[in-house]
């Protein structure tokens, strides 16, 4: 039952993170991959490491995001860096629309009796 | 264990991405590690075990999908490559066949029907005791009737006054029942059922025996040489062949 939830969840939450990440970088822009985790932690939601790196990658192939290496000038490490790209900015309208319209059904569902 | 283990095991499991993109996620995630000083426990409950991130790393990646599409072009080359091949065998055979399969088959002859066969001209070989085959095709064939002669596609010379010498040449030989030396070298030399003893003398030289029903007693001396097929039988007529770095073997069409 456990296994089956989580393969769900796995699946499911591809679909609602991308849109959870388009959104944060089209609020803030550039993010490295643990400031978008501590944004989503801020807005209660939880998503670990291994789903959001994999799913960057997979977003910045697909031509939503882009990325950049910022290399501290003085200390620190190099970050990879987030940008929505103008193809992300394209498809972010139809997402939410998209999301709205399910999240009504199910509403709608829901509430019959 | 080292956080730096996990980058390790994590650049093995992405093996079958393209260098640039493996190196780009590898710089990341230790990037990650290096800002949040993370042990190697605190990496995999994070990101999952290298083998299970790489996994959603590979899943959908189009750039994995270009190998898997190329993996069959390849296998098609490599089939395409080995069919190729084979017809190649196959035809190399059949040149091989056309090129070194005798006219036709000779054992299915005598010397009576051999006459009729090769239409070019024969001549006598009145007074001839010994033949001599070199770098030439030799077939020969006895006669019941005591008939005696030879046809070849060039002129042949008598070398003594005994001897007749093939050279460079093709020529078939119908023998009278009495005995005859034949000395070979280089050369292709076939007896077709033989009526009466024989003297063969070969030398990196291919001799050939059509026996069909008839049994032999075969007396060999060889040196260098491959004689394989001929099973001598006491009693018959005897065939002495004296082979040097030569083939001896049985008729086969």
């Amino acid at each position: 039952m456990e296994e089956d939830y989580k393969k769900w969840l796995t699946q499911f939450r591809k679909g609602y993170v991308e849109l959870y990440t388009l959104l944060s970088l089209k609020k803030n822009s550039p993010l490295h991959g643990l400031a978008i985790l501590k944004f989503f932690e801020q807005n209660n939601l939880k998503v670990n490491e291994g789903t959001l790196y994999p799913l960057l990658n997979r977003m910045e192939t697909n031509g939503w995001l882009s990325s950049s290496w910022n290399v501290p000038k003085t200390s620190g490490h190099p970050k990879r860096e987030y940008q929505i790209s103008k193809k992300g900015e394209e498809i972010l309208p139809l997402l939410l629309e998209a999301y709205e319209d399910h999240h009504k059904s199910i509403n709608k569902i829901i509430k019959e009796k | 264990m080292k956080a730096n283990t996990y980058i390790n095991e994590l650049e093995k499991e992405l093996s079958l991405l393209p260098k640039k993109q493996r190196d780009e996620i590898l710089k990341e995630i230790s990037s990650y590690i290096n800002e949040s000083q993370a042990s190697y426990e605190d990496v995999t409950q994070r990101f999952g075990s290298a083998k299970d991130l790489a996994l959603s790393y590979l899943e959908d990646n189009p750039a994995l999908k270009v190998k898997k599409t190329s993996i069959p072009k390849l296998q098609k080359f490599f089939i395409g490559l080995s069919i190729f091949s084979i017809a190649l065998v196959i035809l190399a055979f059949f040149l091989f066949k056309y090129f070194t399969q005798d006219a036709f088959d000779y054992s299915k002859y005598n010397a009576k029907s051999i006459q009729n066969k090769i239409t070019q001209n024969w001549k006598s070989l009145e007074n001839i005791k010994n033949i001599e085959v070199h770098q030439a095709s030799a077939v020969l064939y006895w006669s019941q009737d005591n008939v005696s002669k030879y046809s070849c596609a060039k002129e042949a010379r008598r070398s003594k006054e005994d001897s007749l010498l093939v050279k460079q040449n093709t020529c078939y030989f119908i023998l009278p029942k009495k005995m005859f030396l034949i000395t070979a070298f280089q050369s292709d030399l076939t007896l077709v059922k033989p009526l009466y003893a024989t003297d063969v003398k070969i030398e990196q030289a291919e001799l050939r025996i059509a026996q069909n029903e008839n049994e032999y007693e075969y007396i060999f001396k060889k040196e260098h040489s491959k004689i394989k097929s001929l099973k001598s039988v006491k009693g018959n007529i005897v065939i002495s062949i004296d082979a040097f770095q030569a083939h001896v073997n049985k008729y086969e069409y």
